[in-house]
């Protein structure tokens, strides 16, 4: 076509802008406003809270190992402990960031959708805990 | 480098809040014997350490801290969010609200904002863990408030203590 611009392209490409094709099966609306996700009962019901409860428990127990093998990084028993506890506490992390929608790092975002590693309760709010 | 945990390393949830404790408590954030103090003490000791296991604890110990430096700012924040003007006015707690309102800033509770000159750092690993003695003993000094996560506190602070008295034996080889 005459005013079809080629830039040395072996392509179909169009100049002119269409709207984006939606990579991800996304809701309409994600919620992320602060207010709005008062509002949606996801992040602390019972089971999240179970989760969040034994998670901080765990890793209390691990950086207290943490710090003993720092002083006696040849103790077996110890890192066979830090180990076990280790993989309970992977485990709960992506429940947390999976089902209850509360990453632990900027890393374990789980959402394709939502970036949860705002919208998700700050730990100094009451509903945090 | 570090990376941010979003959670508490002890649950906060102030149920019934009591204005009298925030003035108090706010040492614990910016005062000499506070958490702020203790985490940039630990944190800037490792750097001329020459013991892997030393610097491996003044990094796990000064991370920590600031875990509870985090623990300090939520009890602060949630005693302190909704109080009505009239509950502030001729509290001890009016003196800082003035200056900072419910915004929290790290200020000892005679309101004297926090200060390195609480920590030494000489470069020297005995005289350092020395230092580290006395900030963690002077914790222990303290009183015992009948909270739980005060006493979760309390424990990590006294390990602390125990632990850094464990490392003056290799720093000392």
């Amino acid at each position: 076509m005459a005013n079809r611009q080629n830039f040395g392209m072996n392509t179909n490409m169009k100049i002119n802008r269409q709207s984006p094709t939606p990579l991800y099966n996304c809701p309409k609306k994600p919620v992320t406003d602060r207010m709005e996700r008062m509002n949606v009962d996801c992040n602390m019901g019972d089971d999240c809270k179970a989760i969040m409860r034994r998670l901080q428990k765990i890793d209390f127990s691990i950086v207290d190992t943490v710090l003993y093998l720092d002083a006696y990084p040849e103790c077996k028993k110890a890192l066979e402990y830090y180990h076990k506890l280790l993989s309970e506490r992977e485990a709960l992390r992506s429940a947390l960031a999976s089902k209850c929608k509360r990453p632990m790092s900027p890393f374990e975002n789980d959402s394709d959708c939502s970036w949860d590693w705002i919208s998700s309760p700050w730990p100094w709010e009451a509903s945090a805990n | 480098m570090w990376i941010y945990e979003k959670k508490l390393q002890y649950p906060v949830k102030i149920k019934n809040p009591n204005k009298n404790y925030a003035n108090i408590i706010i040492s614990q954030l910016g005062g000499p014997d506070g958490e702020l103090a203790a985490s940039m003490r630990y944190l800037h000791q490792r750097y001329s350490c020459p013991y892997d296991k030393v610097t491996g604890i003044l990094t796990d110990v000064g991370t920590e801290e600031l875990a509870h430096l985090e623990m300090i700012a939520a009890i602060l924040y949630q005693l302190t969010k909704d109080l009505t003007p009239d509950e502030i006015e001729g509290s001890p707690f009016a003196t800082y609200f003035v200056d900072h309102t419910t915004g929290l800033y790290p200020v000892a509770a005679s309101g004297v904002p926090f200060d390195m000159k609480y920590v030494g750092v000489k470069g020297d690993i005995i005289t350092d863990l020395n230092e580290d003695l006395a900030a963690d003993a002077a914790i222990l000094q303290e009183q015992p408030l009948s909270k739980n996560r005060r006493k979760a506190l309390k424990y990590k602070d006294f390990s602390h203590f125990g632990k850094t008295l464990k490392n003056c034996h290799p720093a000392i080889i």
